[in-house]
């Protein structure tokens, strides 16, 4: 959830609770208000009953406003509250709220009760009156106050979210420095502050790193070309086959230890994100001109090319690292095929496929991306796991099966 | 021809220029970037070949200074770094090729050829060896006059013999030159033989020789029968 999504829910939460625990609160002191008004006006109303009795005598009656008799007990009651209802005789016979005042008096030695009503009908007509229109203020008050809030937090929020974008976007291989945006807002240019030397401390880091391999990379490149040049000079002497046989064998193993050396240096350099400059590329094309290069290597073995490349397949990847992922996925499926074989490669709009025949029984789908798996001598186990890295840091995924006897690796758009 | 080879490396400077004076080639040496810096600027040089990671500089900035003073020569760039953005910049800035590291003396020699080749502007550009004969421009083959059609790939595989006549050539070295350094099928070059054999029967029907002999599994020689 968006923090300003969450603050306004928060918002809307608190307004609406508060709403509805004022307006009750406000129905019941108005209506507690009305309600002492009446007793009070009650009393009065005893009062004058009570003075008129004992001048006059005159006992008045008025059912069900004013109910007098005389009383059968011979001791007076205090004054009693009551909520009650009676039936309205005059109209529709329905209940009517009233409150009741009951009290037993003895004036001139005679004991009566005095019963005094008041219909509340009016209040509560009164009490509607005054309550909706406060409600309403109020509702208007809540819900001015949200969108002004809303409004404010936005404005307060700007130069947060443009800076949140900015790191967002950053990426250590590009060269301009990290930028962001001053704010008069003290916390958010704390946390600026805190982030730009995090990012410089992290960018002199990452450039170290790359010197670093940089410079390991031309420390093992220059004795290995060393070795390699004397064996190659040691080859050109006319020396026994025993001993050919020998230094021939030290050549190759300088150039798979060359090989290794740089295929390492290329996972590395990738995990680091050092290929940066991102080009549309058509892999299904890149298959076509690399299966057009290495015909002779299927030719060799004898191997049918089946190219099914109607459909582009573009994708959004440094060129370099494209044609090295076609390069190394071609070399696989060349390398583990057998004599009078098959390579097919499909181009669709979503995905590029290669499938070739090769091992009888199918691979285990993620130990072959995995760092040194081979399957054979010949390899030095790092090829898919290189080609895994490049999909992996050019938002591409790649997906290994095995049907009717066929090895098939899928390149599609990985979820980002 | 006249080559300067700056490199830090002793016993790298050493194995290049050894090779390159048995080719016939005159070789000075600079294994600095101030040595490099005042060769360039007083003496004239066909070829330099030029290690960019120098311990006293960047060999990129001396190629600017080549231009400046020594434009006949040609600049080849060598670097352990496998780094596109050197390689572009060298380029970009004048170098007529780049090698990484390791690399081998055969291919160097090649790439010698090839800018010395591009840098002469008058006289044939042929390449012969008894009945052979390459136009490097048409890219013309011809055995005693009659001419033979070789692939793209046949063509530069017996230029490269040719370059490096009377010399062992790997099936790596041989697998390199022609397809780069990505192939990577160490145990099938066969598609070299494969090759081979086709330019061995268009040379032989046209009247040539085979020249091209082979070395215990490990390689082949162009050499004079």
């Amino acid at each position: 959830m968006k923090f300003l999504a969450k603050i306004n829910l928060n918002y809307l939460v608190l307004l609406t609770v508060m709403l509805v625990v004022i307006s009750f609160a406000g129905y019941f002191i108005i209506r507690w208000r009305f309600q002492n008004e009446t007793r009070e006006k009650l009393g009065q109303t005893a009062e004058l009953i009570k003075k008129q009795i004992r001048e006059t005598g005159v006992n008045c009656k008025l059912y069900p406003l004013i109910d007098v008799r005389k009383s059968k007990a011979k001791k007076a009651i205090d004054v009693v509250f009551k909520e009650i209802f009676i039936q309205n005789k005059a109209e529709d016979y329905e209940d009517e709220p009233y409150i009741e005042l009951s009290e037993t008096v003895e004036i001139k030695g005679v004991f009566y009760d005095l019963r005094i009503r008041h219909s509340m009908i009016e209040s509560e007509d009164m009490l509607q009156a005054i309550f909706l229109p406060l409600l309403f203020m109020l509702l208007s008050a809540f819900i001015l106050s949200f969108f002004i809030n809303k409004h404010f937090n936005r404005t307060v929020w700007k130069d947060f979210k443009e800076n949140l974008r900015a790191i967002e976007n950053y990426s250590f291989a590009q060269k301009e420095k990290l930028n962001l945006k001053k704010s008069d807002i003290l916390e958010f240019d704390r946390l600026n502050t805190v982030v730009s030397r995090m990012t410089n401390k992290l960018g002199k880091d990452y450039k170290l790193l790359k010197q670093f391999t940089e410079n390991a990379s031309h420390e093992l490149q220059t004795p290995l070309t060393i070795i390699s040049l004397h064996l190659e000079e040691l080859l050109q002497a006319d020396l026994p086959q025993k001993q050919m046989e020998k230094i021939y064998a030290a050549f190759q193993s300088v150039k798979r230890m060359d090989k290794l050396n740089k295929s390492l240096l290329l996972l590395t350099k990738i995990e680091n994100k050092q290929f940066a400059g991102a080009q549309r590329i058509d892999i299904g094309s890149l298959f076509n001109q690399k299966l057009n290069e290495y015909r002779v290597l299927a030719e060799s073995k004898n191997i049918q090319v089946i190219k099914e490349l109607n459909e582009k397949f573009e994708v959004s990847m440094n060129p370099g690292l494209a044609a090295i992922l076609v390069n190394n996925l071609l070399m696989n499926a060349l390398r583990h095929n057998m004599q009078n074989g098959k390579i097919r490669v499909l181009s669709k709009s979503n995905e590029t496929s290669i499938c070739n025949t090769g091992a009888k029984d199918a691979l285990d789908g993620t130990e072959i991306f995995k760092r040194f798996v081979k399957y054979g001598s010949s390899s030095n186990g790092l090829g898919l796991a290189i080609v895994k890295e490049i999909c992996n840091s050019s938002g591409l995924a790649v997906v290994y099966s095995f049907k009717e006897g066929q090895h098939c690796f899928r390149i599609k758009r990985g979820e980002q | 021809m006249k080559i300067l080879i700056v490199e830090d490396e002793i016993e790298l400077l050493t194995a290049v220029s050894n090779y390159l004076v048995k080719e016939n080639h005159i070789c000075e040496l600079a294994e600095n970037y101030q040595k490099a810096d005042e060769k360039i600027s007083i003496y004239e040089y066909d070829i330099i070949l030029l290690d960019i990671g120098l311990p006293d500089g960047n060999g990129l900035e001396l190629i600017k200074a080549i231009k400046q003073n020594n434009l006949r020569a040609g600049i080849i760039v060598i670097s352990a770094k496998n780094s596109t953005d050197d390689k572009i910049t060298g380029l970009d800035l004048g170098a007529d090729d780049y090698m990484t590291k390791p690399f081998q003396l055969s291919e160097l020699n090649s790439r010698i050829k090839a800018v010395l080749r591009r840098r002469q502007s008058n006289g044939s550009n042929t390449i012969g060896f008894n009945e052979i004969s390459i136009d490097t421009d048409s890219k013309e083959v011809r055995i005693n006059d009659r001419k033979i059609k070789l692939t793209r790939k046949e063509h530069e595989l017996l230029m490269y013999f040719l370059i490096n006549k009377n010399r062992v050539l790997t099936k790596e070295a041989i697998a390199e030159h022609l397809w780069g350094d990505n192939i990577d099928m160490a145990d099938n070059f066969d598609f070299i033989y494969t090759h081979l054999n086709n330019i061995r029967r268009k040379i032989k029907s046209a009247g040539g020789k085979d020249y091209i002999r082979t070395l215990y599994g490990m390689g082949y020689k162009f050499a004079d029968v």
